[in-house]
């Protein structure tokens, strides 16, 4: 009985040993090469659409929400042990059109998933200078989202900021404004931003389609009506300068040039009681009144 | 009257049958099992905790009722033939249509049971989520659009249970019905799709053009994907009433006939 024993024993050993040599082999070898190759190459992600649909059948939302967590393991610093102590970190070559398509396709499983287009807003347009891609994510979340300002809020920051189009993202940000429990600075924000880029009469119909839906005893209506009547009083002005180049062939060299000439009987009121100020590219200004010496402008 | 009787202590039967496979004891521990899964998993996450765990617990519910149907339910119909059962059953007064649909209810009211329990289990752990979690409790979320999305749900495994006892009334082998009932269920899962690819995409292979065949084929196989609401939970998106009365008609329609179908095969099945 007990040789027996002794056999079985012996057999289970070779086998266990077995086992652990040639697993840990393997293992040490995928761990060599893990560092240059990226993870996120491989996966599921990267079916097409249509068919990813297809696999996850009614477990949609359960596979976009592994698929974020997916993209979430892949992004972010890795830790190693230092052979010599302590821990170092490595910097990972990303894959990015890889990590791009994982966001893809966890979207196409839910299109409403905020922790997607927040991850691939953190990421995305920063490090992997993908930031049309990352429009385009969360113009999909903003779309499913009709409750969330903050996929518009990032689309009109990364408008601004990366694709440097003032004018459009504060069209942008002044939609985002109209969404319910959006925070009050969008809307001013906006509205300057749109006037910045030349979009005064459309920050002036987008300012007046909320004031229409906000009752005048809310906080911040008072600060939405001093910003809209200063945009009216920015748009005459506009208005004014063209119709005074279109009559001396020249823009006017100041404001007072317009009241002067007889285009304006006189300038329109500032809710901020400052002087509107006219610079050298010729955007008119309500709420700085030195803007000759800051970029060389000329005031009134 | 007697036939309804017939059915009903059938169903009873079954559904004894099914709690003595001991399926009831193995989804409550799984219940307890994913009721904490659904607590550690949902802590994974930084954003929308209250949706990850809504379609967390509806998930769970929609995978265990399909291993009931696809495994306890196949195999208590199989056992009744490999052990021949049913000849002692078919020996009195009941007709094979009262068998069938005995068995059916029988297997529909276990699924109810563990959609219940399930569905009871995923509510408390979505609950506690949204108690330490308020700031992500999904805009317009409500128990009853939870409630109406775990009674689709449940219509949802019906259906794919009758297309089970179909597949189970013609195949000659038990695993060759599992086969069938698997594909009928992904196509079925896949019907809404299959439909848009066809019908909104000029570049759709070969099917381009087969409008004809995805409307049959829509007809023929059960439409599952109109009933999963697990989205409108998780997100609090208000579905009507009368989408879900519809629904309602269209399980009950589709089920009965398709066991009256199941009816018909099962009467030319040789059984010996």
């Amino acid at each position: 009985m007990s040789r027996r024993l002794t056999v079985h024993l012996l057999i289970a050993l070779v086998l266990v040993s077995f086992y652990v040599a040639s697993y840990n082999e393997l293992l040490q070898q995928q761990r060599g090469s893990v560092w240059k190759t990226s993870l996120s190459s491989f996966g599921i992600w990267n079916l097409p659409p249509i068919v990813l649909l297809g696999i996850a059948g009614e477990f949609k939302g359960v596979m976009a929400d592994y698929l974020t967590l997916e993209a979430g393991a892949q992004l972010g610093t890795e830790v190693v042990r230092n052979p010599a102590g302590g821990y170092k970190s490595i910097n990972k070559d990303y894959d990015w059109q890889s990590i791009h398509r994982l966001f893809v396709a966890s979207q196409t499983l839910d299109p409403s998933f905020a922790q997607t287009y927040i991850v691939a807003q953190g990421w995305l347009p920063w490090d992997a200078n993908m930031v049309s891609e990352t429009q385009d994510i969360l113009k999909i979340a903003a779309k499913n989202r009709p409750w969330d300002w903050q996929p518009a809020h990032a689309m009109g920051f990364n408008t601004y900021y990366f694709l440097k189009n003032p004018g459009e993202a504060g069209e942008i940000f002044l939609k985002a404004a109209k969404i319910p429990n959006a925070p009050s600075y969008l809307a001013i924000l906006g509205a300057r931003l749109a006037q910045k880029g030349g979009e005064t009469e459309t920050a002036i119909s987008l300012l007046k389609s909320m004031l229409a839906n906000i009752n005048p005893e809310e906080p911040g209506y008072n600060d939405l009506l001093d910003r809209l009547h200063a945009l009216e009083g920015v748009l005459v002005i506009e208005q004014a300068v063209n119709d005074c180049k279109n009559k001396i062939g020249r823009k006017p060299s100041s404001l007072s040039e317009l009241t002067a000439s007889g285009v304006l009987a006189a300038l329109p009121p500032n809710p901020y009681n400052l002087d509107y100020c006219l610079d050298a590219a010729g955007i008119i200004y309500f709420d700085k009144p030195d803007c000759q010496s800051s970029n060389g402008g000329i005031k009134r | 009257m007697q036939a309804l009787r017939n059915i009903w202590f059938l169903a009873l039967a079954t559904c004894t049958e099914g709690i003595r496979h001991r399926a009831l004891w193995a989804i409550v521990c799984l219940s307890v099992l994913l009721t904490f899964a659904n607590l550690s998993v949902t802590t994974l996450f930084t954003w929308d905790l209250g949706k990850v765990s809504v379609e967390f617990g509806l998930s769970a519910v929609a995978f265990t009722g399909l291993l009931l149907v696809f495994f306890l339910g196949m195999k208590i119909l199989a056992d009744d033939l490999e052990r021949s059962r049913i000849f002692m059953l078919l020996s009195r007064p009941v007709s094979i249509w009262q068998y069938l649909a005995g068995k059916f209810l029988g297997l529909a009211m276990i699924l109810l049971l563990a959609t219940i329990i399930l569905g009871l289990s995923a509510a408390l752990s979505i609950h506690y989520v949204l108690w330490q979690y308020p700031g992500f409790m999904p805009p317009n979320f409500s128990w009853v659009s939870y409630a109406m999305a775990l009674a689709c749900q449940w219509m949802s495994l019906v259906m794919v249970l009758s297309v089970s006892v179909l597949c189970f009334s013609f195949a000659s082998h038990p695993f060759v019905a599992l086969l069938l009932a698997v594909s009928s269920y992904l196509v079925g899962q896949n019907m809404e799709l299959l439909r848009r690819v066809v019908v909104e995409n000029a570049h759709a292979g070969v099917l381009t053009g087969q409008d004809n065949l995805v409307f049959a084929l829509s007809w023929i196989f059960p439409n599952l994907s109109l009933f999963d609401k697990k989205y409108a939970a998780a997100y609090g998106i208000v579905f009507s009433c009368q989408e879900f009365v519809l629904l309602c008609l269209y399980a009950i329609s589709y089920s009965a006939l398709i066991i009256y179908l199941a009816t018909l095969l099962f009467k030319r099945k040789e059984l010996a």
